[in-house]
């Protein structure tokens, strides 16, 4: 047996050990990669969004990187420190410090070339899926070819060989090494009763409780000063959740014998006791990756999912063509006609109705404001082009004013009575108010419905630039053909029609930078979550030497097998979703802040979401948890 | 009425493809009630072996075995398992006792995992640690406390739930002199008191002067057996010589304490 042999045997026979740090290795490294092919793409030069796209991906690749060089980092450490007894041995065989060095960079870059080598391979199997959706989503004709660029493998290869290289050394460089009998003891060292305050506890609560009420009241306004504050409180507040409050709570469990004492209990609690403070780092820390990721790919597919709805709740009417002004109303005909021809050719069923409105003034919130007033009737036959049915009448000294989506502070609340000037008409009406029907334009800020003979008095006089003729459309199935009414929309003069508004455009805007947004962050929560679970599995890997000699003299005393699978997947349970129960506290908060900010329900995506979470960690567990039953029935 | 019967057991190692080794052959003893039975042996006689097999922790290659009554060669693992929790108490070299646990959590253990109620415990436990002397040690963790007051928790968390049989695995390997002495008395102790039968192995000649038989292995095979007479200090001497008869490791004849 060589010495490289010696390190190669070591790696492979703690494969069990290593597999778990190694999926997580391969897998950012085949993200990295992935990205990078795509970074590097050659088809990709001659694009305008070069830039953009380019810059976005490499903010992600640093993102990844830093993030994979820090769980490396992690796992080396906590893994040399399992391993201490053996350097112990080793050393009083008489190892020398630089051969050990040796060994530990040897064993090491085994493992970083084999999850390199692995991570590309898998990365060159699913770049080309990749490569499709990625042109697809950012609408290149024709997809880009399948290409990987060397520059994408070299700066793969050559940043992970260094990180690799640089934790192992710096690993090396801080093992202390001094006396053979510290290495012996290694990990086990008495077990001090954990110790807590009542006070951080309480404060850690307090924290925590704070930012979901700031997150729960949050609106589309208060959202971004809120943001940060949020953060500064969430993050020490579930740190004192662990370390403090975990402990606390275990401890009034304990003080409760009627519990306490209850057969497996006993054993289940005091462990608990112990491991909830020896891993409350090491849990924070998995809660808030996972709470992250939940929150980053719950957000972006929530809003994803409401592209939809959100349109038709900022744009009442499908598709509303607006002209002012004698002048220009002269020539809309021809353009509304185009643009009607346009989907017919495309075969798109429609539904039209044109309208006049005339324009008038009031005084609203300390300023004139400029508005359009629409007849009563009018406003029945919009309603009915969208679908609906109302019943409403309103009288000649009444006016509703029509809210748009979104308001600034104080808005909604009118005067009881305000007087509407136009140039040759004043007249003063009550106000009521109701959510608008009609899509919002450039030219003013409210459209006020006002009964038919109003609409007249003020109509009969009006000058040529106070008219306003306004063409509504009600499209069937709308969004299954948004590009092309889009298009369609590029046809039309916009001197002629001033006010063009369509529910298709903000629709493909919000899925276009929300698929970016959703391409981006996705992965990286993946990542996020995958190593979270990776850290635990190491967590309970490291204890389980205790473990075993634990079970070993309660099975003596009579411990069955059974009572050691209720304790142990109790533990493993408590461990494994203690945490992710937290993350997912901690985003539903967060979700039902941006709920606060959209009008579709982002329950439903949400929920999916953190299903298919919980499903890939349920799986995590069991797996964990059957290799944890296993290695101890070994010695039952 | 005999605790322990066990007729012609053997424990065979290896097998089919490696070679066999027999660690107990043919062994046939009886332990009445009330009776503390010492076992000694050089390394590798197979009296670990023996201790393993009597308390169930270990499988009977062949032979017949009951302990108060029951066959047990006939239980499941499971059984097995509460069938010892029941009937029998552990004491070993190392203690075993939890360090998550305070000592008094550690001694009333077989009786919580029974589903006994707190109360119940208490008593128990307040009787049992009065007896042992260690009350003022209950609060404390077992790493605040020292080995010997450690061993003589672990023989109150053997005797609480009243078992039929103690084993006990060298219970003063890992102590000094002056504690090996305390906790050998306290397992008379309770052996007269409480009528505990007790089944003890140990290489200790010292502590095995306290047992009223002692059973010397070799090979898997019953050896010698002495009884006690009047003396301790004639017992002692008796063990000696029969341990020099035996051989094995001089590392086995420990220097004399008396």
């Amino acid at each position: 047996m060589t010495f490289k042999q010696f390190a190669f045997n070591n790696v492979k026979r703690n494969a069990r050990q290593y597999m778990s740090y190694f999926f997580s290795c391969m897998f950012s490294v085949s993200v990295f990669f992935i990205y990078a092919v795509i970074m590097f793409h050659p088809e990709i030069d001659g694009h305008e969004f070069r830039q953009t796209v380019q810059r976005g991906i490499a903010a992600v690749e640093i993102i990844i990187f830093s993030f994979s060089f820090l769980f490396v980092m992690y796992s080396t450490g906590a893994f040399i420190k399992s391993r201490k007894k053996e350097y112990g041995l080793l050393m009083t065989l008489g190892i020398s410090k630089g051969q050990l060095n040796r060994l530990l960079i040897l064993e090491n870059t085994i493992i970083g070339c084999v999850s390199i080598v692995a991570g590309l391979l898998i990365g060159t199997l699913f770049a080309n899926v990749f490569i499709m959706g990625f042109s697809n989503m950012i609408d290149i004709d024709g997809s880009l070819g399948f290409a990987i660029a060397p520059k994408a493998v070299l700066l793969t290869v050559v940043s992970y060989f260094v990180m690799f290289e640089l934790n192992t050394l710096a690993i090396t460089w801080t093992m202390r090494t001094n006396a053979v009998v510290d290495l012996f003891r290694g990990a086990k060292a008495a077990k001090r009763v954990p110790k807590f305050s009542w006070i951080l506890s309480i404060i850690g609560l307090g924290l925590v409780i704070t930012a979901y009420s700031l997150a729960w009241t949050a609106d589309l306004l208060s959202i971004f000063p809120r943001m940060f504050p949020i953060l500064l409180l969430i993050i020490p507040g579930t740190y004192l959740l662990f370390t403090q409050s975990s402990v606390a709570l275990i401890n009034l469990l304990r003080r409760n014998k009627s519990i306490y004492f209850r057969q497996t209990n006993l054993l289940t609690i005091s462990d608990l006791y112990y491991k909830l403070k020896d891993h409350s780092r090491l849990l924070f820390f998995v809660t808030i990756l996972s709470a992250v990721a939940f929150t980053a790919s719950g957000v972006l597919f929530g809003a994803y999912q409401s592209a939809k709805t959100e349109a038709e709740a900022l744009v009442a009417q499908d598709v509303s063509l607006l002209s002012k002004g004698e002048e220009h109303i002269a020539n809309m005909d021809d353009e509304v006609s185009t643009f009607k021809q346009q989907l017919e050719q495309k075969g798109i069923d429609y539904q039209s109705l044109a309208m006049e409105r005339t324009q008038a003034k009031i005084h609203h919130m300390d300023q004139d404001i400029w508005v359009d007033l629409l007849s009563v009737s009018n406003y029945k036959q919009l309603q009915k082009l969208n679908g609906n049915t109302v019943d409403i009448d309103v009288s000649n000294d009444e006016m509703v004013v029509m809210l748009p989506r979104y308001l600034t502070p104080g808005e909604e609340e009118f005067a009881n009575e305000l007087t509407v000037t136009s140039e040759n008409v004043e007249e003063t009406f009550t106000v009521q108010t109701m959510d608008t029907i009609v899509n919002q334009n450039t030219h003013n800020r409210y459209t006020i419905v006002v009964s038919d003979e109003m609409y007249q008095h003020y109509a009969s006089v009006q000058e040529p630039n106070e008219q306003y003729r306004y063409v509504a459309f009600s499209i069937h199935n709308w969004s299954s053909h948004a590009e092309a009414i889009y298009d369609s929309t590029h046809m039309i003069d916009r001197e002629i029609v001033t006010g063009i508004d369509t529910q298709a455009q903000i629709y493909l805007t919000l899925k276009n930078s929300l698929s970016f947004a959703l391409f981006f962050g996705l992965f990286i929560s993946v990542l996020f979550f995958l190593a979270a679970g990776s850290i635990l599995y190491f967590k309970m890997y490291q204890d389980l030497d205790n473990d075993v000699s634990r079970y070993r003299s309660l099975y003596r005393i009579g411990l069955t097998v059974k009572e050691m699978k209720k304790i142990a997947t109790k533990q493993v349970a408590y461990l494994f979703f203690i945490p992710f129960s937290v993350a997912v506290i901690h985003a539903s908060f967060a979700f039902k802040a941006l709920q606060n900010m959209l009008t579709s329900s982002v329950f439903m995506p949400s929920l999916l979401l953190i299903s298919c979470y919980l499903a890939i960690y349920a799986i995590y567990f069991f797996f964990i948890r059957g290799l944890y039953i296993r290695k101890l029935k070994e010695v039952m | 009425m005999a605790i322990v019967e066990a007729k012609s057991i053997s424990k065979i190692y290896g097998g089919k493809k490696g070679i066999e080794h027999k660690a107990i052959d043919h062994l046939s003893m009886n332990i009445e009630a009330g009776e503390f039975v010492g076992v000694m042996g050089p390394s590798g006689s197979g009296k670990t072996t023996l201790l393993n097999l009597l308390s169930t922790i270990d499988r009977l290659s062949a032979g017949f075995l009951t302990i108060n009554g029951s066959d047990i060669t006939k239980l499941s693992k499971e059984k097995l398992a509460t069938f010892r929790r029941k009937e029998m108490g552990f004491i070993f070299q190392d203690f075993n006792l939890l360090d998550t646990l305070t000592i008094a959590e550690n001694i009333m253990l077989p009786l919580t995992l029974d589903g006994r109620k707190v109360k119940e415990m208490e008593t128990k436990l307040a009787h049992i640690s009065n007896t042992l002397g260690i009350d003022g040690i209950l609060r404390n963790r077992t790493y605040e406390v020292s080995g010997g007051q450690l061993q003589r928790a672990a023989i109150a968390r053997a005797m609480i739930h009243e078992p039929s049989i103690i084993f006990a695995d060298e219970p003063t390997g890992n102590l000094d002199s002056k504690s090996s002495k305390q906790v050998m008395e306290a397992l008379t102790g309770l052996n007269t008191e409480q009528h505990a039968t007790t089944l003890m192995v140990t290489h200790d000649p010292f502590a095995a002067s306290f047992c009223e038989r002692i059973l010397f292995i070799k090979d898997g095979k019953i050896f010698n057996e002495l009884h006690k007479g009047d003396q301790r200090q004639n017992f002692f001497q008796d063990i000696l010589n029969v341990q020099s008869m035996l051989g094995g490791d001089t590392d086995d004849l420990q220097t004399i304490r008396l």
